[in-house]
């Protein structure tokens, strides 16, 4: 019975996956500044996420294990920590393979580039200190030590370092809107900072529903400094035209426009920003992170059944000898 | 190829790469898990075993160490990244080099 329902799942996570897959490329529409390159994302932060999910559950089992000293947690520990370390993997590869497209480069040290990888140094840690150890129950126990430590640093590094970080180009507002991502209102005349941005609404122009802001932009300490001229759509409630801040790829968007009391909301966004404002967009993604988690667990109960097997064998023959 | 055609070519190899790296390992895994399962049911003196079933030749003593495997499969995926920068790199080779602007010639 158990063994149909196995069967049963494993089926509908393919089945799942590959309509995920499918709607992936002909779902959802290409988006705004970065075309198809866009999709890239429906699988990049799945992986990131379904590492979050594995470096919790490997250090759950890490103090399960402390605490009642089985060697069964041990291996779900070591299975939920090896498939965090694919999917950390995958997330540094797909966000590199994202990272050509949309800033030209595979690897800038973008601070999220860097806490990923420190990530992943960690974590490969664990196995190089699980190999050194010839003695089980000590290997046991150090890895257990050793992941609970290791999670310690795992929110840090995902979540607060790269939103610490002001120069980051990659696009956090997509998936999470903090106090940064908010972006400034200003009065015509104003002057205020974007990023390392300074910008002063010059003025607002309406042309029918179409509303066209002058926006000086500098760079403080440097002489350089352009006019940029986002677009508003008062109709539909959305920008129009994002022009590139000059020598970057960050965009400049208008965001909301009160045209009786002169002010605008601007911000600076990085590409892919906003990916998610888009429905079938949304939906693809949430299915994506759903599949992805269950692709997880059925990874996870696989290995952990073959390292808990690998452990009574080791276990017979040790008593056998 | 169009910037659109090369965008897309690059995103499907993108989750190809995902899919194939976790197919292999699942892949992998699962026979691992079923060459153990017939391991430990083969072991024990006097086990159940159908008359069809034929027995299974002494197997090179298992490491209790899960480095073995894990080494495979990093191998696997060493060999999967390289060649995805290499197909990622030959795209790019095969795109026509549109000419620099802004230069004068010399």
């Amino acid at each position: 019975m158990a063994q149909r329902l196995g069967s049963i799942g494993k089926l509908l996570v393919g089945v799942w996956l590959a309509g995920v897959t499918i709607a992936t490329f002909v779902v959802i529409p290409p988006y705004q500044g970065l075309g198809d390159a866009g999709r890239i994302v429906i699988v990049h932060v799945p992986t990131a996420w379904v590492a979050v999910i594995a470096f919790t559950v490997s250090a759950v089992y890490s103090a399960l294990y402390l605490r009642r000293r089985r060697p069964d947690d041990d291996a779900k520990a070591t299975a939920a920590a090896e498939g965090g370390l694919i999917f950390t993997l995958l997330a540094t590869l797909t966000g590199m393979v994202f990272s050509q497209v949309a800033w030209g480069v595979f690897w800038n040290w973008d601070p999220r580039q860097v806490t990923i990888l420190i990530l992943l140094l960690i974590y490969a840690a664990l196995f190089a200190l699980r190999s050194a150890i010839d003695e089980p129950e000590r290997r046991r126990r150090l890895a257990a030590v050793y992941s609970l430590f290791a999670f310690v640093t795992m929110p840090f590094l995902m979540f607060v370092a790269p939103r610490m970080a002001e120069s980051t180009l990659h696009p956090n507002c997509a998936f999470i809107r903090g106090s940064n991502c908010d972006g400034i209102t200003l009065k015509i005349g104003h002057v205020g900072q974007l990023g390392d941005q300074k910008v002063q609404l010059l003025g607002l122009e309406r042309q029918g529903d179409i509303v066209i802001a002058q926006v000086k932009v500098s760079t403080p300490g440097l002489a350089s400094e352009a006019i940029l001229q986002p677009g508003y759509d008062l109709a539909t409630r959305s920008y129009t035209d994002r022009p590139t801040f000059p020598g970057q790829r960050f965009t400049l968007a208008l965001e909301s426009v009160d045209l009786e009391r002169g002010e605008a909301r601007i911000n600076m966004e990085a590409p892919g920003s906003g990916l998610l404002a888009n429905q079938r967009t949304l939906w693809v993604f949430l299915a994506s992170n759903i599949g992805f988690t269950m692709l997880f667990v059925w990874m996870f109960l696989v290995r952990s059944q073959v390292l808990s097997l690998e452990m009574q064998i080791a276990q017979r023959k040790v008593a056998l000898a | 190829m169009s910037e659109s055609t090369s965008a897309i070519y690059v995103s499907m190899a993108t989750v190809l790469l995902v899919w194939v790296t976790i197919a292999i390992y699942l892949a992998q895994v699962s026979a691992h898990l079923r060459s153990l399962q017939r391991n430990l049911k083969g072991d024990p003196p006097g086990s159940q075993r159908s008359e069809e079933t034929t027995p299974q030749p002494t197997a090179a003593p298992e490491s209790p160490s899960v480095a073995a495997d894990q080494w495979t499969w990093m191998a696997w995926y060493a060999a999967l990244t390289y060649g995805c920068v290499e197909a990622l790199g030959m795209l790019k080779w095969l795109q026509p080099h549109p000419k620099a602007a802004g230069r004068s010639a010399t």
